[in-house]
């Protein structure tokens, strides 16, 4: 009688055991990155009403394909479409666990339709995972992030104002060890998550924060990429049109070279946390799209450069600078600025010019010479008001316009000395007699121009070199 | 010939000469200036490469030792436990290679057969006693050795640290290799060398076996070397030239690319054994240099020319306007004077320099007798 109940308890236990026996493998291959035991039973628990909410999670977030990164606390699912299974946040080593990737699966970067078994786990949390916002310290501190930063286009370039829009791709790379799981193939080297599937998965995630300290405003479209690799490491681009203001330095204008930089600055952590960096494949990433113009410059390389900023009590924070080397045609400015500059600086030389000596003096009135240095002076008075209102940066800072526009008032003073002493008041005549006063003159009506022309071309030499 | 032209023109030309000459003086004091400056620089890129490469030695040794000596490692090498001993490494080998640039690490046994490389599990067996010269000394001596060595994956700083049992007996050896590119990297990040390393072909065909295909190109072929690391490749393609790079000695020069002057430094590479295995190439900016230089020569230029200037100046001023203007105006009134026609009296007697005020005076004097 016993044995009798005993069987008929037993066998439909064992009926129900043998199904979920069957079941579990087919539940394991849709399971997103449970590789450990701890997970699988976790999946199994699962109920039909979290798969459904998080199918229509996945779905609003416009995923492209199965994310492979767990959510916070929880592993999100592949898709069918992925050859690659994620492992859950804090497991074994690649390799050591988890359930092999599907081999010939479509390519990971292809987009797909999230199934619902992909998205089933998504949004759960389990008490026992990590936290993925979390530094990764799994590779030890600090975490190194590789920079590289591709310019697009520039769509202006204010080098008055010191600003410039440009859209440009900034690529960061690091490594979270974390975000590991199994693969095999080629194809499943990475997962791609694009736009705001992209940006979703981002806020599940520990990401470097890098602020562009010179950036005053990003307009336009902003598109985010990431890739995650399967030995954790991984990849964001985010591509932006953004304003920025910059040092412009014109002290070899019209021969300058400008930096349309990108100051990246890692903010809140410290070089104990994070540390910006760069390699050769990052120096190749960052460079300037062919098709890249900018009217009057020349488009140049993509430099970076890598320095600490400081800040409270000895905290140093990783910079990167990327800059983007424009050189400008020497030929801008020439018409308004540098002809006027010089056809100025023959105002006071015609000054002298127009005289001639005689036995008792000089042949032209010193009033009327004078009056021409006075026109000479009001005109470079006016041309450098111009100047300055055309060009703030040239005009604030010393480079060969405002050398020139020193040598052109140095000029006129010379020549209105020499009008007064040596026209007006016959000074040199009445002291050292008319033989030393028709050479002094002679000397300054070669002189004078000799040395500013010498001068002024000894400027524009010096700003050349 | 006109003591009036000639002599100015005479003096204003020695002036000038003269102007030149210190101006030639004062470019080569600063040329010789900026060469010592450059000197001291390639000099300083040779030292910070030397110092360089001794500190990857140390972390190399340091880094063996210390992977050699964690008990559990220790045990699975002892033991022949292979996948024991790699699943113990493996943490340690990627975070070194992801962070530090480690290339290799592999476990040898006393015979020198290759136990385990962590950098390629599934390959172990094989026997590099006959091309590493650095394995067989280690092996032979049991001891560390550290140095420069070609291996089957290119060229690398190594250090073999020997494994002892219990017993103290020689049961094998364990190697770190360190690579040259996060090097390179390096020291472009810290002092902004543009840097390329260049391995003789020869033995890399020999040796490494297991290098890509694609480092053994046309293009990286630079004389009998090949350029396997590099941080700017077509800058360093133009800098350093099949006629270049084979040196046995360091050797500098300075050389246009770029829109800028690079002093480059070739440095010849020799490995454990002192045997010359290929050429360093680090490349140093001296574009700002080279623009100070400039610029100094555009000043020492226009201070020449007002010298120049002002020295004339003065010749003409007291030449003619003091001494042979005021002598040819008496001369001219003298000669009318003995023609017996009109003379006009001398200028004001203040007018005229000692010297010819006497002559002024006695002009008059005689213009005076001869008036009616």
């Amino acid at each position: 009688m016993t044995r009798t109940r005993v069987t008929h308890w037993l066998t439909p236990l064992f009926v129900i055991l043998a199904i979920v026996v069957c079941l579990v493998p087919f539940a394991h291959r849709a399971h997103a990155g449970s590789s450990d035991s701890q997970t699988k039973k976790a999946a199994a628990a699962r109920t039909a009403k979290g798969a459904a909410q998080a199918t229509s999670k996945a779905v609003s977030q416009g995923a492209v394909q199965s994310p492979p990164v767990p959510s916070k606390g929880a592993p999100s699912a592949p898709s069918a479409s992925s050859s690659a299974q994620p492992a859950a946040p804090g497991s074994e080593q690649p390799g050591t666990t988890g359930d092999a990737a599907e081999p010939g699966a479509a390519s990971p970067n292809a987009a797909a339709e999230p199934v619902e078994a992909t998205a089933e786990m998504a949004g759960k949390t389990s008490p026992e995972e990590p936290d993925l916002t979390s530094i990764p310290t799994g590779g030890g501190l600090p975490v190194m992030v590789n920079v590289a930063v591709s310019v697009i286009e520039i769509q202006s370039f204010d080098d008055v104002k010191g600003e410039f829009d440009a859209t440009t791709d900034l690529r960061l790379r690091w490594s979270d060890p974390r975000l590991r799981y199994r693969a095999t193939g080629i194809a499943s080297k990475y997962m791609e998550y694009r736009g705001k599937a992209a940006e979703a998965q981002l806020e599940k995630l520990w990401v470097p924060n890098v602020d562009i300290a010179n950036r005053t405003e990003t307009s336009g479209y902003v598109g985010h990429r990431l890739r995650v690799f399967a030995d954790g490491r991984v990849e964001t681009m985010l591509r932006a049109t953004s304003h920025y203001k910059i040092d412009v330095n014109v002290q070899n204008f019209p021969f300058d070279t400008q930096s349309l930089k990108q100051t990246l600055i890692v903010r809140d952590q410290t070089t104990d946390e994070v540390v910006l960096r760069f390699d050769k494949d990052d120096e190749e990433f960052s460079r300037a799209a062919s098709s890249v113009q900018l009217e009057s410059w020349k488009i140049g390389d993509v430099d970076l450069d890598a320095d600490l900023a400081s800040g409270w009590n000895g905290d140093r924070y990783s910079r990167v600078m990327a800059s983007l080397i424009v050189t400008r045609f020497p030929s801008t400015g020439l018409t308004t600025i540098f002809i006027p500059l010089l056809a100025s600086l023959l105002i006071p030389l015609l000054a002298l010019w127009m005289n001639r000596t005689t036995p008792e003096g000089f042949e032209v009135e010193a009033f009327e010479l004078a009056n021409v240095g006075i026109g000479g002076l009001f005109s470079v008075i006016a041309l450098s008001y111009a100047v300055s209102s055309a060009y703030g940066s040239i005009a604030g800072s010393d480079n060969t316009v405002t050398r020139l526009f020193a040598l052109n008032y140095a000029t006129l003073a010379i020549a209105l000395g020499v009008v007064v002493l040596l026209f007006r008041c016959n000074l040199v005549l009445r002291y050292f007699g008319p033989y030393v006063h028709e050479q002094v003159f002679k000397f300054v009506l070669w002189a004078l121009p000799l040395l500013t022309l010498g001068t002024s071309v000894a400027f524009v030499f010096i700003a050349a070199c | 010939m006109l003591f009036r032209r000639s002599a100015p023109r005479v003096l204003t030309v020695v002036t000038t000469l003269s102007a030149l000459a210190l101006m030639g003086v004062a470019i080569l004091l600063t040329s010789r200036l900026l060469q010592r400056s450059h000197e001291g620089d390639y000099e300083l890129v040779r030292k910070v490469f030397d110092t360089k490469i001794a500190s990857l030695q140390d972390e190399a040794v340091e880094s063996a030792e210390l992977i050699t000596n964690i008990p559990s490692v220790r045990k699975a090498f002892l033991d022949r436990d292979r996948p024991k001993l790699a699943s113990e490494c493996r943490s340690a080998f990627t975070v070194e290679k992801e962070k530090y640039g480690l290339d290799r690490a592999e476990f040898h046994e006393a015979s020198g057969v290759n136990f385990l490389r962590l950098h390629q599990p599934e390959k172990f067996g094989d026997d590099e006693m006959g091309l590493r010269p650095m394995l067989v000394e280690a092996h032979r001596n049991k001891a560390i050795r550290q140095g420069i060595e070609v291996g089957s994956y290119g060229p690398s700083v190594s250090a073999i640290v020997p494994v002892l049992d219990d017993t103290g007996k020689f049961s094998g050896s364990f190697e770190m290799a360190l690579d040259f590119e996060p090097l390179l990297d390096e020291l472009k990040t810290s002092f902004k060398f543009e840097g390329a390393v260049f391995i003789s072909e020869q033995l890399l065909r020999e040796v490494a076996t297991n290098l890509s295909g694609d480092a053994m190109s046309s293009r990286n072929r630079v004389g009998p070397y090949i350029r396997l690391h590099t941080t700017h490749e077509d800058l360093l393609e133009g800098l350093v030239t099949d006629r270049d790079v084979d040196v046995a000695e360091p050797k500098t020069y300075e050389r246009a690319a770029d829109g800028t002057t690079w002093g480059v430094q070739l440095m010849p590479i020799y490995d454990h054994a002192h045997k010359r295995i290929g050429v360093v190439s680090l490349a140093h900016d001296f574009g700002d240099d080279d623009a100070a230089a400039r610029r100094a020569f555009v000043w020492q230029a226009l201070a020449t020319l007002f010298g120049i200037v002002v020295m004339a100046g003065a010749i003409q001023i007291v030449i003619r306007g003091r001494l042979l203007g005021p002598l040819a105006a008496l001369n001219e009134r003298m000669s009318a004077l003995v023609a017996g026609t009109d003379a006009a009296p001398a200028d004001a007697i203040e007018t005229y320099c000692d010297e010819l005020k006497t002559l002024a005076k006695n002009y008059e004097e005689l213009r005076r007798r001869s008036e009616p």
